[in-house]
């Protein structure tokens, strides 16, 4: 009985092989036509394949998107200005918010402690603002700011209770004007007031 | 010294690929390289930081060259065939059943991402998300030289350091990537998205070709890299697509396992889970996914040790990360209901707004649409052979678990109809390779492909079969 199961498992094996065999062959025979069939077969399919890629990238609107406008759009902005300066490039990408926090590093020592504007001086209601980023965020600031120190006007004192959140406080040097507001954070009086700047706390 | 510093890390997560297994592609050790050495530099950053060696140039690089002569000498005593496999994978005789549509599909995907690098290298960090959170801490990591320690952790400076999302109990790899450029002088942090992407192209290309053949491989590929959010968020600083790099490698290498049985690919996935849990915390999803299939199929075939070392290679990292964050007070008010309940207002919203992300083809141009199709079209296979089963079971759960976590999260910090509309689309990129990989792989596309590529091959097929 085992040598029948034995002999049947042969001749099942003998017969698949025979068949792989013989598909072989076929594929052997059908893709062993010349060189020049087998590349006008490829550029047949790469026309076709082409046309269906570049048809795709025109109708389908997010790969038509991702490929003429982020793609291509941003290559030509790329070669229009190959040599801008990693500060002219940020401007380009973040604009006045960007040009502002410049001016407030070149105008600060490395150990400044500058009193932030809050969001509100930032972005006044009803007033149009130049900045556009997220630039009343610390953190973001802090980016093209560091090493000096923030201090935001809510950390500074609560309801006079001299209850002080930020631990640089009391070490606040110089107070950033945004909008034309912040002059009241100084103890002096500014003779030509600017829209935008900072100022040393003390004269 | 940045590109001495990359090399380093190309050439360690290279070795390591060699070491899991000499029988792995050359494409896919090239472009498993980058992520896998990425991640590899981010945790010995953490181990450094943990015991006080400053994360300065000279103990970065001398850990990173530690590590790799170590792999090396794994390699050197532990797999003796290695010099033959690699003179094998470069040989020209690899690239001998290549046609004219493959090289199309290449060179249009070569294409692509020349201007997609371009793009990234060119334009410095500016999305809100980096510099709000990934850019700065990596920024100020390098010039503080430390990460538990930063200036921006600590409550006294940044009052709300410890609120409900903060940036403070993001996973590192990203920040941490960033500061090691930054540490090596790079100008910007681009070049770790800039490279992530280009080596996950490669990575996904090897994968793909070595279940579904060239051809397929590379339309597949190509598809991937113009998927249109995907495509516009690889350049900026965020994390959410180099997550995507190794949630959906990891997925797919777990497909190559339940295919082959292969261990290699069961390690590979391990190592690319523990890379995913260091890149964003969420990915705890794709994580519980892959290791519930494969303890099932451990508990079916009663053979657990395989099981155990991909749950070892996938949750090492995160068990150190979480006693890192432990040790360190880096901690945040929860995000989390963390009991259960029924909201159906909250859930009906959600499954609507994922289903439209679903639909969204703006977004995500066919990937969904050509997953229908090849769903359809191998249902047969699926049901008579279970053919790419697990593959799928794994995207589904891991869709679900996601969903849950959306479900689970107390909106406290922003409002659930922003978190849904800009965030949720981003998450959805971790399934985008999968799903493409599916499509590609699933039985009855698969055969279509191979039929073409004999149709299309330009040697004779006979010396191919000899």
């Amino acid at each position: 009985m085992a040598k029948n199961i034995g002999n049947k498992h042969y001749r099942q094996k003998n017969r698949t092989q025979a068949r792989v065999q013989v598909k072989q062959t076929k594929q052997t025979a059908s893709s062993g036509s010349g060189f020049p069939v087998r590349i006008a077969k490829n550029v047949c399919a790469a026309l076709v394949a082409g046309f269906f890629l570049f048809k795709c990238l025109e109708v389908q609107q997010g790969y038509n998107w991702a490929y003429y406008s982020l793609m291509k759009g941003n290559m030509a902005t790329i070669w229009e200005n190959p040599h801008l300066t990693l500060e002219q490039r940020n401007e380009m990408k973040l604009g006045f918010d960007y040009a502002y926090l410049q001016f407030l590093k070149n105008a600060t020592p490395e150990d400044a402690v500058i009193l932030y504007p809050s969001r509100e001086d930032f972005f006044p209601e009803g007033v149009e603002s130049p900045f556009k980023q997220d630039v009343s965020n610390k953190i973001w600031a802090l980016r093209f700011l560091y090493p000096r120190k923030l201090a935001l006007p809510s950390e500074l004192e609560i309801g006079g209770s001299q209850m002080e959140i930020n631990r640089y406080a009391k070490d606040v040097t110089h107070v950033a004007i945004v909008n034309g507001r912040g002059y009241e954070r100084l103890n002096y009086e500014v003779e030509t007031p600017v829209v935008h700047g900072v100022l040393p706390v003390k004269r | 010294m940045l590109y001495f510093g990359l090399f380093l890390t190309i050439a360690s997560g290279f070795v390591f690929v060699h070491c899991l297994s000499v029988k792995f592609t050359l494409i896919e050790k090239a472009g498993l390289s980058f992520p896998l050495g990425m991640a590899f530099t981010c945790f010995l950053m953490l181990l450094l930081d943990q015991v006080n060696i400053p994360l300065t140039l000279a103990p970065l690089l001398a850990s990173q060259a530690f590590l790799l002569a170590g792999l090396c000498l794994f390699v050197y005593f532990c797999r003796k065939d290695a010099w033959v496999s690699l003179r094998e994978s470069v040989s020209p005789s690899s690239l001998k059943d290549v046609n004219l549509v493959w090289l199309l599909f290449i060179l249009m995907t070569v294409y692509v991402e020349y201007m997609n690098f371009s793009k990234c290298m060119y334009f410095p960090p500016s999305d809100r998300d980096s510099l709000s959170g990934f850019e700065t801490i990596g920024y100020i990591a390098s010039q503080e030289h430390t990460f538990k320690g930063l200036s921006i952790f600590d409550e006294s400076y940044m009052p709300g350091i410890h609120g409900p999302a903060s940036t403070i109990t993001y996973a590192p790899l990203v920040q941490l990537c960033y500061a090691y450029v930054y540490t090596l002088g790079a100008e910007t942090s681009k070049i770790v998205p800039a490279l992530m992407y280009l080596f996950f192209l490669l990575a996904f290309y090897g994968a793909a070709s070595r279940a579904a053949g060239k051809t397929g491989a590379s339309v597949a590929t190509f598809f991937v890299l113009l998927t249109p959010e995907m495509l516009g968020f690889s350049s900026l600083s965020m994390t959410n697509v180099i997550h995507a790099v190794f949630a959906s490698l990891s997925v797919i290498y777990m497909s190559h396992w339940f295919k082959t049985g292969e261990k290699k690919d069961l390690l590979l996935c391990g190592a690319l889970l523990g890379g995913n849990i260091l890149c964003r915390t969420e990915g705890i999803v794709f994580t519980a996914a892959v290791l519930l299939l494969l303890f099932i199929d451990a508990f079916r075939s009663k053979r657990y040790r395989g099981f155990v070392q991909a749950s070892l290679w996938a949750l090492v990292p995160l068990v150190v990360w979480t006693l890192y964050r432990k040790m360190n007070g880096l901690y945040a008010e929860s995000i989390a209901v963390t009991h259960p309940f029924w909201d159906a207002e909250k859930a009906g919203v959600i499954v609507s707004y994922m289903w439209g992300l679903y639909k969204n083809t703006l977004y995500y141009g066919w990937t969904f649409n050509v997953f229908l199709i090849a769903f359809l079209a191998n249902l047969w296979f699926l049901i008579r052979k279970k053919d790419s089963l697990y593959l799928l079971l794994a995207i589904g759960l891991s869709s679900l678990f996601y969903i849950l976590i959306l479900y689970q999260v107390d909106y406290k910090w922003d409002t659930m109809h922003n978190v849904l509309s800009y965030s949720a689309k981003r998450f959805l990129f971790c399934f985008i390779p999968m799903i493409w990989y599916f499509s590609l792989t699933c039985h009855a596309v698969s055969a279509l492909f191979r039929r073409m590529e004999r149709f299309l091959l330009l040697r004779y097929f006979s010396r191919r079969t000899k």
